[in-house]
């Protein structure tokens, strides 16, 4: 069974949000997630096994700080959703020499962010950790090195820089296969969303029913 | 009479963008329906039934297929025997009298054996990327026993009966763009004949009409046998499809606040070039009062029991009075007719007459008007990038353009805030519940733009106005969405709904009827302030009656013989 790019960002989007997230960082997810999956990398185990991960609930500490020496965070662990965010905002400020990010949780899930800022300028991004690299220039992805540590967890330093070339772009996919145990982990994540129904609920929420017809 | 034609601007967002005014507009020359028609006469798409395989209790199946002359569809249709206490109106139902998926191309043998094993299910089955849309309707109870007898015994049914409902089913959802694992939108958009918004879905319901009609003859002949006779065309012609939309369309318009501005803009682009023009061409008001004749006649047949609309189609139909007096002393030969036709209605009617006529002056002009339908759509990427490095002080300005009315809004009121919307867990589907009263607030979906809005703006009064927007959304994360929609309202002046969606006095029908009056329904019906009865296609020339002269006006019923 495949799904729609669109039930990948909508299931993300709800998915970060039953997880604890604001919507507004929650959109985020679902944008990122949707991204990766059209380029042909497995968005959804990321958004999964990011948000049953390392990074606590307590979400202030894991918030990205700017400092003289690259992003860093109190916690020592930055969420990837608010690094990409932040990257994607600060765009401007990115250099062929990069920046270079403290630990970061499920690093993948910052290269979407780096994704839409290439586009917007019109510029190729690679990002490094482990020894793997990733270069997008917004339509394209290539990845080079250990292609193992895409999946990373962790990763202890990300380097982010406006470099390279997207050079034997990872093949594309207009519909999502994800593994039905990560899927399934932002199905339950996202039901955290709905609300429990009651009678009085029921009988409001949607209006009254008539039986006339 | 040389003067330079004057461009007379659009509307003022802050005018156009009120609840109770987006709650009172009319279908017009734009509205996807009729875009589809038009299409689909002009390009003389060809119509087939290769399988018609419902037996003598009606069950089975059809699929009824289009060549466009580049693509091919197929509705697939499934016709059940459904008890009669199982039929609800209601988007949460589990069983209906009738499924349907529409299939990009031929369906095959196996695609019918998979579509048949999850279509009938609705959403507790699964469609996959060769299904554009999916949908389910149910017979009108009051309707279809009486049209069925009748033909079976060789008569045709009362027209009267017939013009009181409109329809013989009515769909209670019709779900496309990656709904249930159904393909993409991104997937046809390029097709031209899928550029427009909703194309897919209006050919769904267009087919669904076609099956709908032929089911009833299938009916009366199995019932009548040789005395059985058909629908006569003009009788036939009548029905529409009803339809019954809830909440779930609500937070749409609130979502895609880029595609929404495009919808609305369009309409207003159009009715600022009408307005422009100078005089009018005795063809092209001869053609408005032979329409606003029709319209007259359509109002007349428009039925609710909803006390909000009984009192606006009460007004509605004064305000039509007033205009066919007005239209005695105006000829509406000089000085820009049009312009001063909207400018007295805007003195003299309710909104409803008011946006009645701008839509009605469209029509004369399809050569002015129809282009813009290529605007329409939404070209863009779904995820729109933050400028980060905007200064706080544009962001500031941008606000309260696009909410200066909500930042002079009390958000601790009770009243103000009393509303939530939220998903229910039992069905999936959009609620708006009432937040001093349920324990509803974890569960509170962001369609509160204005509230937000305002929450931002209140905080950016002790940011410095050359800080960046990046710095600020660094401390403030959750602002995000404002951010993101207040950049956005550059582009989309026409994106934001300009009234408080979580009021104490919020109608969420005024929501439902802006989106449908765009697909080009008519005869809203609100059954309650939260869900909204109409007809589709009423009127329409079927696939063997589509002529460049049947296509476009069949929403005004015909005039008189």
């Amino acid at each position: 069974m495949t799904f729609a790019l669109n039930e990948v960002c909508a299931t993300a989007t709800k998915a970060a949000r039953g997880a604890g997230y604001s919507w507004g960082l929650a959109e985020e997810a679902g944008f990122a997630t949707r991204w990766l999956v059209g380029q042909g990398l497995d968005g959804c185990r990321a958004l999964a096994g990011f948000l049953t991960g390392p990074v606590p609930l307590n979400l202030s500490g894991s918030l990205p700080q700017k400092g003289k020496a690259g992003w860093g965070s109190e916690s020592k662990l930055l969420c990837p959703l608010h690094m990409g965010s932040a990257l994607s905002d600060f765009a401007g400020d990115l250099t062929s020499h990069g920046e270079n990010i403290g630990a970061l949780a499920q690093p993948i899930l910052i290269v979407p962010f780096l994704g839409s800022a290439a586009k917007d300028l019109d510029v190729s991004i690679t990002a490094t950790w482990a020894s793997v690299q990733i270069t997008t220039d917004g339509r394209s992805v290539s990845v080079t090195g250990a292609v193992e540590q895409l999946d990373a967890v962790v990763a202890s330093e990300v380097n982010v820089r406006i470099a390279g070339q997207v050079r034997e772009p990872l093949q594309q996919r207009d519909r999502a296969s994800p593994a039905l145990d990560d899927w399934q982990i932002l199905l339950d994540l996202a039901a955290r969303t709905y609300a429990p129904a009651t009678e009085a609920s029921r009988n409001l929420g949607a209006g009254p029913g008539d039986g006339d017809d | 009479m040389n003067e330079s034609r004057p461009v007379i601007a659009r509307r003022d967002p802050a005018k156009v963008m009120r609840l109770s005014r987006l709650g009172s507009l009319h279908q017009c020359r734009l509205s996807f329906m009729r875009t589809l028609t038009r299409r689909m006469a002009t390009e003389g798409w060809r119509f087939s039934r290769p399988v018609f395989e419902i037996d003598a209790t009606g069950i089975g199946h059809a699929v009824y297929t289009v060549d466009t002359g580049s693509s091919r569809y197929s509705l697939v249709a499934f016709a059940h025997d459904l008890p009669e206490e199982q039929r609800s109106d209601r988007v949460i139902a589990t069983a209906w009298d009738a499924t349907f998926a529409l299939f990009d191309g031929d369906p095959d043998q196996a695609d019918i054996e998979r579509l048949s094993r999850n279509v009938p299910f609705q959403e507790a089955g699964r469609v996959s990327g060769s299904e554009l849309t999916l949908s389910r309707a149910n017979r009108s109870a009051r309707l279809w026993e009486h049209v069925v007898s009748s033909l079976a015994a060789g008569r045709q049914p009362d027209a009267e009966a017939l013009a009181g409902v409109g329809y013989l089913m009515r769909t209670t959802a019709v779900y496309g763009s990656g709904k249930f694992g159904a393909a993409d939108r991104e997937q046809i958009a390029e097709r031209p004949e899928m550029q427009a918004p909703f194309q897919a879905e209006m050919l769904t319901v267009y087919l669904i009409r076609t099956f709908v009609r032929d089911l009833v003859h299938h009916h009366a002949r199995v019932r009548g046998g040789s005395a059985a006779v058909d629908l006569d065309p003009t009788l036939a012609r009548g029905f529409g499809i009803g339809n019954s939309t809830g909440l779930g369309m609500a937070p749409f318009i609130v979502n895609h606040p880029r595609l929404f501005n495009n919808w609305i803009a369009a309409r207003e682009d159009a009715i600022a070039r009408v307005r422009s023009l100078p005089t009018a061409t005795p063809d092209a008001a001869s053609q408005f009062r032979d329409l606003l004749n029709r319209c007259v006649r359509s109002v007349g047949l428009w039925r609710s029991d909803h006390p909000v609309q009984v009192r606006k189609i009460a007004a509605l139909t004064d305000d039509l009075d007033r205009l066919i007096s007005h239209l005695k002393s105006e000829d509406l030969n000089f000085d820009h007719p049009w312009h001063r036709l909207l400018n007295w209605s805007e003195d003299t009617l309710s909104e409803e007459g008011q946006e009645l006529t701008a839509s009605l002056i469209l029509e004369p002009y399809g050569d002015l008007v129809d282009p813009l339908t290529k605007q329409m759509a939404d070209t863009h990427e779904a995820h729109v990038r933050i400028d980060g490095s905007m200064r706080i002080g544009e962001l500031r300005a941008l606000l309260e353009h696009s909410f200066g009315w909500a930042l002079e809004t009390d958000w601790e009121a009770p009243e103000n805030r009393s509303r939530v919307w939220y998903i229910s867990a039992e069905k999936l589907e959009p609620r708006l519940g009432e937040r001093f009263d349920e324990p509803l607030d974890p569960y509170e979906q962001p369609l509160a733009p204005a509230r937000d809005a305002a929450a931002a703006y209140a905080e950016l009064k002790s940011w410095n106005s050359d800080c960046t927007v990046a710095e600020f959304l660094l401390a403030r994360p959750h602002h995000r969405p404002t951010v993101r929609r207040a950049q956005i309202s550059r582009m989309a002046p026409f994106g934001e709904i300009q009234d408080n969606t979580i009021s104490a006095a919020l109608m969420p029908i005024d929501m439902l009827r802006a989106k449908l009056s765009f697909f080009g329904a008519t005869h809203f019906d609100p059954r309650s302030d939260r869900w909204v009865r109409i007809c589709m296609y009423s009127g329409a020339p079927y696939p063997d009656e589509l002529t460049s002269d049947t296509c476009d006006f069949w929403v005004y019923p015909p005039g008189a013989a």
